[in-house]
């Protein structure tokens, strides 16, 4: 029998005080910014907010799918995308600041000024009006942490009681839940993101952030894992055939999200319409372009060619490194895909930016590194990660 | 080959195991006695077993990747022939060598040169088909595609030698150990 001090990670607890330090820093900073220059820090801010709300939602909807399949891989990250998936509550107060002080700098179509002034968006208002934007908010908030919460409670009681029917009650609310979160995350990334240029639209847009949420979430996990893979209990299940799995993992994501990405701009540059382009001619703007660019050959390229060899996904110090690049060059796709919307002259270097990021990141980090505290990092109610060593 | 009635020339030995954590244990112990010319027959994909016989051509790979290069190029090139040589049609005011266009084809093309050069290249490196086996006239070899396990230590081993291979072979557990004869 698995004791469950041998399950624990005191590593990750390091996390805690570092990550609250840096998130009331960096906060407070940003909130110092606030009060210089609101519309940047706001718009840092949002940034921000975005990249940590994608963490959490990635981290939910692998919840979703490993109870779904019900896989080794989806067992060696469990507890860890468990905990960031109880993260959204906390990504909905982290929205307040945006929907009390910026809602008319960062959704134009908020601004009932300037919706009199605009055909297009009088059009829109029937789905794009404040009030209906808000429900939506909360109904997919309130869907999901609800679900979440009921998933991890029923994880957490197989642990206790070992009883095996609940595996089965949990991939009977998770498949039907990512069909759930499927639609509902297509109608919140719009409302949140794409919104914030009213005129512009994509039907692919909501898919291409689930696909890079799941491939910024696969890198986060597959780096703590790989990173300790000396440590107890990662020691025990890190064998080729795990770090293959997960190499394969953000592989699979990092094709997908070139598929996406190139299925929206072909359709966009083949059909070359004013209400469509304007997307990539925003996003091509001074630095962007250049940035762009990095980003296709950074997130596809590198990783494409490097996890083709099966040498990095069996080696777990490559793999780490390997994570590691795909999770920092997340960061700067998702700032190439938000930011272009605000700052139409190219990329721009502000500390309130930076502030915002790094606040927001402490935070989440403290909070998923805290989840975990004192916690088994791995399921024991399923062996087979244990087994597969010796099998 | 030589007319000449020469004695048979052994294939190698064929130890019969029971499970797949037996052939895995022989494996792993009999490439720690020096062996290096082994194989291994299973009816189902046993996991790790590779390792234990420590099968290592990465010439499969390369094939498939060379394959999946070839077929980048040959899509790149025929399209860009077709659409700036051989048939330039004006689409939309777009540059006749317009990449995004051909990617998707482009992407294809490799998919299908990779996957064949991986079928094929499997087949050849495997020397596929293959009608017959020296393994083959083993008693009761048709039970490795059902519920037997196989470990063979072949003749061209440096090490192998017919009576002492058979009793080290016997003495890691295995249920029977046959030597099979190299056919013409």
């Amino acid at each position: 029998m698995i004791s469950n001090s041998d399950m624990r990670l005191p590593a990750l607890d390091k996390l805690i005080p570092i990550g609250f330090l840096l998130g009331i820093v960096g906060l407070g900073a940003w909130a110092l910014g606030l009060q210089q220059d609101k519309l940047p820090a706001l718009q840092g801010y949002f940034f921000a907010w975005v990249f940590w709300l994608c963490m959490t939602l990635g981290c939910f909807v692998l919840v979703l799918l490993a109870h779904t399949l019900r896989s080794t891989w989806g067992l060696a990250i469990l507890r860890l995308i468990e905990s960031g998936a109880k993260l959204i509550p906390v990504m909905l107060l982290l929205y307040l600041p945006i929907l009390l002080m910026g809602m008319h700098d960062i959704y134009p179509w908020s601004n009932p000024a300037v919706v009199a002034a605009d055909k297009v968006l009088q059009h829109k208002s029937v789905y794009l009006n404040t009030s209906f934007f808000l429900v939506r908010l909360i109904l997919f908030f309130g869907c999901w942490w609800l679900m979440a919460t009921v998933l991890n409670k029923l994880s957490q009681k197989q642990d206790a009681t070992q009883d095996w029917d609940l595996a089965q009650k949990r991939t009977n609310i998770a498949a039907p839940g990512i069909l759930f979160f499927a639609i509902t995350v297509t109608f919140g990334i719009t409302d949140w993101i794409m919104s914030t240029d009213p005129h512009w639209f994509s039907t692919i847009y909501a898919v291409w952030f689930v696909v890079g949420q799941g491939l910024a979430v696969a890198s986060f996990t597959t780096f703590i894992i790989t990173l300790n893979c000396t440590r107890k209990p990662y020691c025990d299940i890190v064998n080729p055939k795990l770090t293959r799995d997960l190499g394969n993992l953000m592989f699979m994501f990092t094709m997908l999200w070139a598929y996406t990405s190139l299925s929206q701009y072909l359709i966009i540059w083949y059909g070359n319409l004013p209400e469509e382009n304007t997307f990539y001619l925003n996003h091509t703007n001074g630095g962007f372009s250049a940035m762009g660019a990095f980003v296709v050959i950074a997130q596809f390229f590198i990783p494409f060619v490097l996890l083709l060899s099966p040498k990095v996904k069996r080696v777990p110090a490559m793999l780490c490194k390997m994570a590691a690049w795909i999770f920092v060059i997340r960061i700067i796709d998702v700032y190439w895909v938000v930011m272009p919307t605000f700052c139409t002259h190219g990329p721009r270097f502000l500390w309130t930016d930076a502030a915002a990021f790094v606040g927001v990141g402490g935070l989440w980090l403290a909070l998923f590194a805290w989840n975990l505290k004192g916690k088994a990092v791995l399921p024991t109610f399923d062996t087979r990660l244990m087994e597969a060593d010796h099998a | 080959m030589s007319h000449a009635p020469a004695a048979p020339k052994p294939h190698g030995l064929v130890a019969e195991f029971l499970g797949p954590g037996a052939l895995i244990e022989a494996a792993k112990k009999t490439r720690a006695a020096g062996y290096k010319k082994i194989d291994a027959y299973s009816p189902f994909p046993v996991h790790g077993l590779a390792e234990a016989v420590e099968f290592e051509d990465p010439r499969l790979q390369w094939l498939i990747f060379i394959g999946g290069v070839v077929g980048a190029l040959v899509g790149l090139g025929l399209q860009a022939w077709v659409s700036v040589v051989d048939y330039p049609v004006n689409v939309g005011g777009k540059p006749m060598l317009s990449l995004p266009a051909f990617v998707p084809v482009l992407f294809e093309c490799t998919v299908l040169a990779a996957s064949f050069a991986a079928v094929f290249g499997m087949l050849g490196l495997n020397g596929l088909p293959r009608p017959h086996h020296p393994v083959f006239s083993v008693p009761g070899f048709d039970r490795a595609s059902q519920d037997r396990f196989f470990l063979v230590v072949e003749a061209v081993d440096p090490q192998y030698d017919s009576h002492e291979t058979a009793d080290f072979l016997q003495s890691l557990g295995a249920e029977s150990v046959h030597e099979v004869e190299d056919e013409e």
